[in-house]
């Protein structure tokens, strides 16, 4: 069954447009959802939370949609950039709220994975650092078996040592087909090894959703000189960068040129170069 | 099982799991019925996507070098000899393609070549 | 429901204990001498009115509002929350001061209950309605809007009382007794419920 099914999903607002966004998230797996600062990528996880309409388009979430969407929320866990809870709060005032929130929050895995985190549990949030109030995020969302985690913008802030804990845990979480992630963040290195889908959002529109590794398949990094690059077939190319000395081409890899050495893209080079082409 | 993936060297991830598991299956490192790790537990380990892991298994499974048991897992299939003399030729003509154009680019002619396939052989026994 | 409620709870036990003081110090100056107004028996009353600022304003502080719709229950649930919140803070702050009137009266032997009685229900309703007021308004527009709406009716507040108890002292309306204290009760309740009503139907597609 696939974990999130999009169609069409459409927000309009004053000065911005989510338009017409459709995507699935296999059960399973991991999606990055990649994008720049006000691209959308906030907005679309507030769609899928609840917290606001659509004006167009369907949500499909585990199974449940239209009427019944809000009946997911039992099962999804969700982290935000900012801790929901008051900074005065301790493990035990965030474990008393979550049990009268979720039908199946277990106090005792909660406690023992803020330990397992190193989550002091007697300190306020507001002593807490960045990273700790993040993994006190994550153990909160995770501590009610949920089956679909939201993480928006969580690993910004994080140290390096932090952000790989965190990717254990997704790793972790993903242990069978039940069990889904989406994570959003515009620091495209945090999930290009991680996920197994990456979509890219830009100004609204979705411009690619497609798995991974297929991802580094299609697409290939050429390095040519301007002569070279003027000799290659306009259509091949998603977006190139010109200096003085030469140029930095992503091409499809069916169409480059035989004789030319291709190395492998990386995600955050993909995603400059479509959405430098986008706004061209 | 030995698994090691290179970043860096271009060839796709699945691409060096299928490789690397094959030689194993061929070389008997890996036994016959010998239970490989799931897909996912694989790509946990690996911090890869599970869907690269899944590419590598469906690949081996196609080919004869692994089957599947539904509810219990995947498991090294039972050495297939021609298999295995086939991939040795297929290896074989490999290699034989690479000296020939090296031969090439330094004129020597294929009588050249077999002439220091013999001496090889005779310097090995 | 009861995730707002503790949220909400966990504030309280410091604003209620604030409250309380305030409200025993308040019948304290009153009824020492020189003769205090009927301002200083209420104010706390009306100070009470406050509560529904202040919570909106902790919650905004904390992001509260927006994870607790993300949580599986109803959002409007938030609003519930407020709503029997504010009412039971202002009815504890009035069960304080009618306490502390009734020990006042043990204590010195002067019983002017039946004049302080109407009071209270007035200032009880006032609060009300100021609570009735406020709601609305912050659930739409926010709690620093609120927060400010809050200081600006707690001076008209004052003002309004020293014109009433002044004209009161000087005969030209009749000082309030219980049955008008009781029927201002009611109206006040009933203000509240539409206004419990509009807050719920503005909160319920709220962007947040």
């Amino acid at each position: 069954m696939n974990t999130i099914e999009l169609k069409g999903l459409t927000k309009h607002y004053n000065d911005f447009t989510l338009d017409s966004i459709s995507l699935t998230l296999p059960g399973g797996c991991i999606m990055g959802l990649i994008g720049e600062n006000g691209a959308g990528k906030s907005t679309m996880i507030r769609l899928l939370l609840g917290l606001s309409q659509p004006d167009s388009g369907s949500i499909s979430i585990l199974g449940y949609e239209g009427k019944d969407l809000y009946l997911a929320k039992d099962d999804i866990g969700f982290v935000m950039d900012c801790i929901g809870f008051d900074k005065g709060f301790k493990l035990r005032h965030v474990d008393s709220i979550m049990r009268s929130a979720y039908r199946s929050w277990n106090s005792r895995e909660f406690f023992s994975l803020a330990e397992r985190l190193g989550i002091p549990d007697n300190k306020k949030i507001s002593k807490m650092s960045q990273g700790t109030r993040m993994k006190l995020s994550i153990a909160a969302a995770l501590s009610h078996n949920a089956r679909l985690l939201i993480l928006d913008e969580a690993t910004n802030g994080l140290d390096p040592v932090a952000r790989d804990e965190v990717t254990d845990i997704l790793y972790d979480f993903t242990k069978d087909e039940e069990h889904s992630v989406l994570i959003s963040s515009h620091i495209v290195s945090d999930l290009e090894k991680m996920c197994d889908y990456i979509a890219f959002l830009h100004m609204g529109k979705l411009l690619l959703c497609e798995e991974k590794d297929r991802l580094y398949e299609e697409y290939g990094l050429l390095h040519c000189t301007s002569q070279q690059l003027a000799e290659l077939d306009e259509k091949a190319i998603i977006g190139k960068r010109v200096n003085k000395y030469g140029a930095d081409v992503i091409i499809y890899r069916k169409a480059a040129p035989k004789n030319f050495k291709i190395s492998s893209i990386d995600i955050e080079s993909l995603f400059i170069f479509m959405v430098k082409e986008d706004d061209e | 099982m030995n698994i090691l993936i290179d970043n860096r060297n271009g060839t796709p991830i699945y691409d060096q799991i299928y490789t690397q598991i094959k030689s194993q299956i061929i070389s008997g490192e890996l036994s016959a019925d010998e239970m490989l790790p799931s897909i996912r537990s694989l790509a946990r380990e690996l911090r890869i996507s599970v869907i690269t892991t899944k590419r590598a298994y469906d690949e081996l499974e196609r080919e004869g070098f692994i089957y599947t048991v539904a509810g219990k897992g995947c498991f090294v299939a039972a050495k297939n000899t021609e298999l295995l003399r086939e991939e040795n030729l297929r290896q074989i003509e490999e290699h034989i393609a690479a000296i020939l154009q090296l031969a090439s680019s330094c004129g020597l002619e294929t009588e050249d070549i077999i002439e220091m396939i013999r001496y090889e052989t005779e310097e090995n026994n | 429901m009861k995730a707002a409620l503790k949220n909400d709870w966990y504030y309280l036990r410091f604003l209620l204990p604030i409250l309380l003081i305030f409200s025993v110090l308040s019948t304290v100056t009153y009824n020492l001498p020189p003769d205090e107004g009927y301002y200083s028996l209420v104010s706390s009353l009306l100070y009470a009115s406050c509560i529904p600022a202040a919570l909106f304003l902790l919650n905004e502080r904390s992001r509260w509002g927006s994870f607790f719709a993300a949580m599986p229950g109803k959002r409007s649930a938030f609003i519930h929350a407020k709503y029997i919140v504010t009412f039971l803070s202002i009815i504890f702050v009035m069960a304080v001061l009618v306490i502390s009137c009734i020990v006042y009266v043990f204590a010195s032997g002067n019983n002017e209950m039946d004049k302080e009685m109407p009071i209270l229900l007035t200032g009880f309703s006032v609060s009300l309605f100021l609570c009735s007021m406020f709601l609305p308004i912050i659930t739409r527009f926010g709690a620093k809007v609120g927060v400010i709406i809050f200081f600006i009716m707690m001076f008209l507040c004052g003002i309004a009382a020293g014109f009433y108890e002044g004209m009161i002292e000087y005969g030209e309306i009749a000082a309030p007794d219980i049955p008008f204290g009781i029927a201002s009760v009611g109206a006040a309740i009933i203000i509240y419920l539409i206004s419990w009503l509009l807050s719920f139907w503005i909160y319920k597609s709220k962007e947040l």
